[in-house]
């Protein structure tokens, strides 16, 4: 475990993270309600999210399987009875006057995450509760509040302080992301708002005990959320050597000025006032509902990157960048099996479809218009040499355009590639007339001049010439020049 | 055929539903005489809130229409029925017996109202109740203190007060009330009339508006035992929008039932000290009648019951002020501007809102509830209501029923106890030990007794083991059959 | 068992339940939840059957299976329906007061 980076001379930091995700389910956690992101306020409420008078929560099942599916995911010991607590406070986006979550017995606890330096991350605990709704403060004298996301199902992810920079904070919300979006759990799109991150940070000088705790909220990226914690550690180091004594508070991230700043003091914190829902039963969970969950667990990023790195032989950066989205990752393995050749598969989707995707925005092959069939056509076309790497390269482009197979865009743009010998050598000769002093270089050891000659071969074949067969075919020819 | 106004109130909803099946009577005439006589005492018992004539009249015309097609009657065809305020009927004002509610029109109708109207009963007016079902004698209402038909200066009982008044002064055969600590039970007995509380999980509360939810029923006033059994047919049965409720069909009543050789517990501590001698008479009375139809008195003693009434207020002034935290003019009600803030309007919208016994529960239900003191509160009383369940299961190893008095006193004088909570709380002392364990209970009329010259009706309550309604209301139709008591009905003084 | 009923704790508690009382309310209160709280200190007596409680789960007179529903979606309430019931609206929103620099 490598020492954990110092700050600023003697001070560490300790961090924890709590995650709030949106499962990614068709309706709300007590009612059916569409969970639609975007649409027109208030018209995905009914009386019940709506805290009417009379009204009772009823559960959603495939909420509790995909927390339960998270749970395992990250390596948690269920608890096969948790329950509901009601969790009250007064805010106008809150319209019960409670929220309701997991206190007392949340679905899960332990389990963990783990970094790439080899430190693990524990988790304290994961649990369910509802969404509240949205308040709009800045559209003119009074607020707004639209309740569409009041009752949306979220998971809560406690970390424990185990994190000590912000570069951990970074790498702990992607593996968290990459194994939630793997496991089919959530779409974890910060943007979307179905992945949320407050941070609990302080600082210590080492040796000493450990700071004041102070919370960080509205962080909306990953981005900020670094910026935010290294601004914030920066501003506590300073507090505290200036003599200052730092007091519990819950801080706001102002992205625009690159500062926090007090959002209300937490000496007086807010007395919840938990008590177990009584509308309510416990979640009851069975043996049999667990070994369901843990079959519909797929193959978890960490898990197929150490299989592919020791199997197929992918270096770690291939292997990450694979990896990257569960899409990614499952179009590789088909993409590898079916061509049969996974460091080709690796090699392409590593940089020429990863390079695609970053253009077009996009996650996933498949909404490039590629297809895992289409993409073994063409590895299988440049093993058998029927197309050269460069024509394999323009061949590419072709396919993001449009939905024609490989083998016949290669006919359509004349790319078919040469390997006759007998036309290679016709090919060769020509290009070696005229040209004495280069094969005398090359004869003499001198790359570059062979080089040169394989271009004008290329030039003269309008690039179909199989590179490999030329420049072995040069050779020979020049090497022998009697023939 | 023309009847005269009076018959009206002499049948029961059974025989009443049976007349418009056979078509004896037609549905309107019926919700006509129903209405005027409502109309005659509107000033005079303060029992109903809102009168539903129109809907009711179109209700009963479509119904007379449809029976002269032969339609199937439902069990409740043409019943005239009045619902506590406290009950969602969609477009309907549902206010609770609260400021805080005032003009609210629920946009969807409780399950159990919605069976009610499927069965062809007709609701004909919403009642007063204490606010938000808190209270014993209607007097927390924010609206109308409804009067007692046997005494216009005494209470009817609470929290169900309008729903106990219109039964017992004849106005409708049954009346939907609810019951978290004898809200039910309790006015039945102070008005001479039947009255039910199922087992917890019987009858959906989708659609009650929740005072304290592990304790809330929906339960039924009527003239006779029969109307409670009928009505639970009727209405009971699981309900997928209320998780509370017991995966079961809908209770079949058991016509062929014998008090022979049954076991009625007595059990000591519902005959001490605080209850009143004649009270005390009168259920002896009942007890030596269950003896001579079979019944077996077997003497109980159940220790846990002087815990009863604190555990009974713990809880449920906890789940009351967490159930009440939704109501901050936000997205319903009136609201009060306050200082301007959110914070104030809500605030302020709540002060204004509330009367005073809610807020003393929201106080009482907070304080148990917070920081420091939910471990020797509200932890400890969830324990000792698991330890009275147990008491009460172990009793009915030795005993098929429970018996004894509904209430400690007598219905007592408007004024007279509303200026001590306290004194309001003990009176459920009776009542409140079936609520926290989840049993069915009913109450019988059981006999008068005289106060200051008037005749005042006492209540027999019977208890039953966890989902056995039907046992209860069985045993509880066989004693009425062999009495008299149900029969008499207060002289119409109210006009 | 305890229990703090002066006034400053009965204010304390009405701030945290959302309630503004008046100096009379509060004078009124404060001794009645007194006698109250103190009558109701009967729950502190020890109980003869001390049956311990299975873990944390409160004995609730509620079925023990879990009741679920599919998700599958249901039309919604009318926009209009909702927002009719409150005193303020517009735009689709429900209008509040502004908040106080985020307090709750």
């Amino acid at each position: 475990m490598s020492a954990p980076p110092s700050t600023a001379a003697g001070w560490r930091t300790v961090t924890g993270l709590e995650v709030h995700c949106q499962l990614g389910t068709k309706t709300k956690l007590f009612c059916g309600c569409a969970a639609e992101f975007g649409a027109l306020p208030n018209t995905h409420v009914c009386p019940v999210c709506s805290g009417a008078p009379g009204t009772l929560p009823v559960l959603n099942a495939e909420a509790v399987r995909l927390a339960l599916r998270a749970a395992l995911a990250l390596g948690c010991s269920v608890d096969l009875t948790s329950r509901f607590d009601r969790k009250h406070y007064f805010y106008c986006d809150l319209p019960k006057g409670y929220q309701i979550s997991q206190y007392a017995r949340p679905l899960g606890t332990g389990g963990g995450i783990l970094l790439a330096s080899g430190r693990f991350v524990r988790l304290r605990r994961i649990h369910l509760e509802e969404d509240a709704g949205k308040a709009i403060h800045d559209r003119g004298p009074e607020t707004l509040v639209d309740l569409n996301r009041a009752g949306i199902p979220l998971i809560e992810i406690v970390s424990e302080p185990d994190l000590e920079s912000s570069d951990e904070a970074h790498e702990y919300l992607a593996r968290l992301k990459e194994t939630l979006q793997f496991a089919g759990v959530s779409e974890c799109d910060m943007e979307k708002g179905s992945l949320r991150c407050d941070v609990n940070v302080s600082v210590h000088k080492a040796g000493e005990p450990w700071g004041t705790r102070i919370e960080l909220k509205n962080l909306n990226s990953f981005k900020n959320v670094v910026a935010a914690l290294e601004h914030e550690v920066v501003r506590q180091i300073g507090e505290r050597e200036s003599g200052r004594d730092l007091h519990q508070e819950t801080r706001l991230w102002d992205a625009e000025r690159g500062e926090t700043r007090v959002m209300r003091s937490k000496e007086n914190e807010d007395d919840y006032r938990y008590f177990p829902d009584p509308d309510l039963p416990p979640v009851a969970l069975s043996a049999e509902d667990l070994e369901r969950a843990r079959s519909e667990l797929p193959e978890l990023p960490a898990a197929r990157r150490a299989r592919w790195q020791a199997e197929l032989g992918l270096s770690s950066y291939d292997a990450g960048v694979l990896s990257a989205s569960r899409g990614m990752a499952d179009f590789f393995e088909e993409t590898a099996r079916l061509s049969q050749a996974p460091k080709e598969a690796a090699n392409w989707l590593a940089n020429d479809v990863a390079a695609a995707l970053t253009e077009a925005r996009v996650e996933t092959p498949g909404e490039l218009g590629l297809t895992p069939q289409r993409m073994s056509e063409l590895i299988a076309l440049v093993s058998e040499g029927a197309l050269s790497r460069s024509g394999a390269k323009r061949v590419f482009a072709a396919m993001l355009a449009s939905d024609v197979a490989p083998e016949r865009l290669v006919r359509e743009l004349g790319l078919a590639q040469v390997s006759d010998e007998r036309t290679i050598e016709a090919w060769c000769r020509a290009a070696l007339k005229g040209q004495e002093k280069a094969a005398a270089d090359v004869r003499a050891g001198e790359l570059k001049a062979l080089g040169t000659l394989i271009g004008r071969v290329m030039k003269a074949s309008a690039g179909r010439a199989n590179p490999e067969l030329v420049r072995a075919t040069l050779l020979r020819l020049i090497k022998s020049p009697l023939t | 055929m023309r009847r005269r106004p009076a018959d009206l109130s002499e049948l029961d909803a059974s025989e009443l539903a049976a007349q418009h099946a056979r078509r004896e009577r037609s549905v309107r005439s019926t919700i006509e005489e129903t209405l005027a006589a409502i109309e005659s005492v509107a000033d005079s018992l303060g029992a109903i809130a809102e009168v539903l004539s129109e809907q009711a009249i179109r209700r009963a015309d479509t119904l007379d229409a449809a029976l002269q097609h032969d339609f199937p009657p439902g069990s409740l065809c043409g019943v005239p029925v009045v619902l506590k305020s406290n009950l969602c009927l969609a477009g309907v004002e549902t206010n609770c017996g609260s400021r805080v509610l005032a003009g609210y029109r629920p946009p969807y109708t409780a399950t159990v109202v919605e069976r009610l109207l499927a069965s062809g009963a007709i609701p004909v007016g919403t009642a007063h109740m204490d606010e938000f079902a808190m209270g014993s004698s209607g007097e927390n209402s924010a609206y109308s203190v409804a009067r007692n038909p046997w005494d216009p200066e005494r209470t009817p009982g609470g929290s169900s007060s309008g729903c106990a008044a219109a039964v017992a002064a004849g106005l409708v055969p049954l009346a939907l009330g609810s019951d978290t600590g004898g809200s039910v039970r309790q006015p039945a007995a102070l008005c001479g009339i039947s009255g039910f509380k199922p087992t917890y999980g019987r009858l959906s509360r989708a659609g009650l508006v929740a005072f304290g939810s592990s304790l809330d029923q929906i339960g039924f006033l009527t003239r006779s035992v029969r109307d409670l059994e009928l009505a639970l047919r009727a209405l009971s049965g699981a309900d997928d929008r209320d998780s509370s409720s017991l995966a079961e069909p809908p209770v079949e009543a058991l016509p062929i039932f014998t008090l022979q050789g049954m076991r009625i517990g007595v059990p000591e501590e519902y005959f001490g000290a605080g209850l009143d001698p004649r009270v005390r008479k009168c259920v002896e009375d009942a007890l030596d009648e269950l003896e001579d139809l079979g019944a077996q008195p077997v003497p109980l003693a159940l220790p846990l019951t002087e815990l009863a009434i604190a555990c009974y207020y713990v809880l449920a002034t906890a789940e009351a002020a967490s159930n009440l935290a939704r109501f901050d003019g936000v997205r319903f009600g009136p609201r009060s501007a306050g200082d301007g803030t959110l914070a104030g309007m809500q605030a302020a919208t709540r002060s204004a809102g509330f009367g005073p016994e809610v807020k003393r529960r929201i106080l009482l239900g907070t304080f148990v509830l917070s920081r420091g003191y939910y471990d020797a509160w509200y932890a400890r009383a969830t324990s000792v209501r698991t330890e009275l369940a147990a008491e009460f299961r172990a009793a009915f190893e030795e005993v098929d029923l429970i018996a004894g008095p509904t209430t400690p006193d007598l219905a007592f004088r408007l004024g007279e106890k509303s200026s001590d909570p306290l004194a309001m709380y003990l009176s459920d002392a009776l009542t409140v030990p079936a609520s926290l364990a989840g049993l069915p209970a009913a109450s019988v009329p059981a006999g008068f007794a005289l106060d200051d010259g008037r005749e005042l009706p006492v209540g027999l309550q019977l208890i039953g083991p966890s989902g056995r309604d039907a046992e209860v209301l069985a045993a509880a139709r066989l004693y009425q059959a062999a009495t008299p008591h149900h029969l008499r009905r207060p002289a119409p003084a109210l006009a | 068992m305890s229990h703090t009923t002066d006034l400053e704790s009965v204010r304390a508690l009405a701030r945290l339940a959302r309630l503004e009382l008046s100096e009379e309310e509060l004078l009124r209160f404060a001794p009645e939840l007194e006698r109250i709280l103190d009558a109701f200190e009967v729950l502190a007596r020890p109980t003869p059957a001390a049956a311990r409680a299975s873990g944390a789960t409160p004995a609730l007179p509620m079925p023990a299976v879990a009741r679920t529903r599919e998700d599958v979606p249901v039309p919604s309430l009318e926009r209009d329906a909702l927002l009719s019931s409150a005193s303020s609206s517009a735009d689709g929103f429900f209008v509040v007061p502004k908040t106080v620099g985020n307090e709750r």
